[in-house]
């Protein structure tokens, strides 16, 4: 616990220094808003487009937190002991930054596309943080397995996408039924479903992970 | 092996020859419905090709012996042949039958994002030799089988063209049974292939790591 | 009947040509494995 806890302030404290990632991966989520407005500004348009950007935020942003341990992976392996414990402190990471990017594209949303996504933030932030963790869990699990290949920024969206196209389904119909105004009941479904793909991802990833980490 | 290679395709002739010209024509669809007999062996290997995959990975992450892996990438390779095969003739089936190419119904979304996701596990195999691609490989092709009853499900919230299945049910058989001799064929011809494949892909691969082995050590 | 040929072509024509790329390995194997010196490697 405390190992994880550490991990994720270094990671946090060197982001907050640099702010690399949430510049980029900031800029580009705010562009992808803008294209999609531009394209199809109607309220019915607004979950896909939510979730076209996340999806899009995270992939860039993702292959980033792997870049930065490239050189040090045995170290951060040493120092962890764990390979189940380095997963859990990046994909907490991840998710840190995925979910700062949601908060902060969200009165984008509203005012683009439709008021309910401010006006429903209460109920949306179950489908956000549910689907959120499904993107970080998948990512990080495959930004760690293919830090080392040549190409990766281009690999990872192709793995991880598909893998985790459940979420993405899932997310992007609860969302826009919350935004529609039904209760947060009425997808209950949707997330039983997301909870069951973040659960099933972490065990899993953190059984394989101590397989990722080797050199 | 060269007998079991010999075998299918005899086998898969004989299937083929009953599909088209024994087997009784469907009231309802017509001709069309004759791609029954390749659809539907191509997805039952398909999967059984996913299972190897799976199987085949966590022994290799498990005990680390090069031929575990060998064997999940000759399966992976296969299962990718063989969804292809299922993808392009559902296709073709829909067309004339549902009068559509494609429709977002549970089945065909899942089989489409296996592709995908395999076709991924080729290309990290290509990318990165050695075990650490091997390694990469094995924890994919292990999540990928795992995310199966997920696509599945979240296919399910849109609903769906696909016949329920028609011949392994609990009920027995709802085909008549002039059509189950040739589909019985054709599924063994289909998972012999398979197997005849897998072993001379597999061999392949062993011969070329050997070979490998002796040009380092020379 | 179109459609039906079709099906059939392409199962077949993609099985075909999965099987001639391992045999076209096949070859390049074995005449790698000679050079090399390799005494029937594997067989």
């Amino acid at each position: 616990m405390r190992t994880i806890r550490l991990l994720v302030a270094k990671d946090l404290r060197l982001e907050w220094r640099t702010r690399e990632i949430t510049t980029t991966v900031g800029l580009l989520a705010l562009l992808l808003v803008i294209v999609l407005a531009a394209v199809r500004p109607e309220p019915a348009a607004a979950a896909s487009a939510m979730w076209v950007t996340y999806a899009f935020a995270a992939t860039l942003g993702f292959t980033r937190a792997f870049a930065l341990e490239r050189d040090h992976l045995t170290g951060l392996r040493l120092a962890a002991a764990d390979g189940g414990v380095v997963f859990l402190g990046k994909a907490l990471v991840n998710w840190v930054l995925l979910a700062a990017v949601q908060a902060a594209s969200l009165p984008a949303f509203g005012a683009l596309f439709t008021e309910a996504a401010l006006a429903r933030a209460g109920a949306l932030a179950a489908p956000l943080v549910l689907g959120g963790v499904g993107l970080a869990v998948v990512g990080t699990l495959f930004g760690g397995l293919i830090v080392q290949a040549r190409l990766r920024e281009a690999l990872l969206p192709l793995l991880m996408l598909p893998v985790a196209l459940p979420v993405l389904i899932a997310a992007t119909s609860a969302t826009a039924a919350l935004l529609d105004g039904a209760p947060l009941r009425a997808v209950g479904g949707q997330l039983q479903l997301l909870v069951a793909f973040d659960i099933l991802f972490v065990t899993a990833s953190w059984l394989l992970f101590e397989f990722v980490l080797e050199e | 092996m060269r007998l079991l290679l010999v075998a299918a395709t005899l086998l898969m002739l004989v299937g083929i020859t009953w599909a088209l010209l024994a087997a009784p024509t469907e009231v309802f669809q017509g001709l069309p419905q004759r791609i029954m007999y390749l659809h539907v062996p191509a997805v039952i290997t398909a999967y059984s090709a996913l299972l190897v995959v799976f199987a085949a990975s966590a022994l290799y992450l498990w005990t680390r012996q090069a031929r575990w892996d060998r064997l999940a990438h000759g399966a992976a390779e296969l299962a990718v042949l063989f969804i292809t095969a299922t993808l392009a003739t559902g296709a073709i089936w829909g067309r004339p039958v549902w009068g559509t190419w494609w429709s977002w119904d549970a089945r065909l979304t899942t089989t489409l994002i296996l592709w995908f996701i395999y076709v991924g596990y080729l290309i990290v195999r290509a990318w990165a030799p050695g075990s650490r691609g091997a390694r990469a490989a094995a924890v994919i092709g292990i999540v990928g089988v795992l995310d199966i009853p997920l696509i599945h499900w979240s296919a399910i919230v849109l609903r769906t063209l696909h016949p329920q299945p028609t011949v392994f049910r609990p009920e027995g058989p709802a085909l008549p049974a002039s059509m189950l001799p040739p589909l019985g064929i054709n599924l063994a011809a289909f998972l012999l292939l398979f197997a005849a494949l897998l072993l001379l892909r597999v061999r392949q691969e062993r011969t070329l790591a050997r070979l490998v082995e002796r040009l380092e050590g020379a | 009947m179109g459609y039906v040929a079709a099906a059939y072509t392409v199962v077949v024509g993609l099985v075909l040509v999965y099987a001639l790329t391992l045999v076209a390995r096949q070859r390049f194997i074995d005449e790698m494995a000679e050079a090399a010196g390799m005494e029937e490697a594997g067989r």
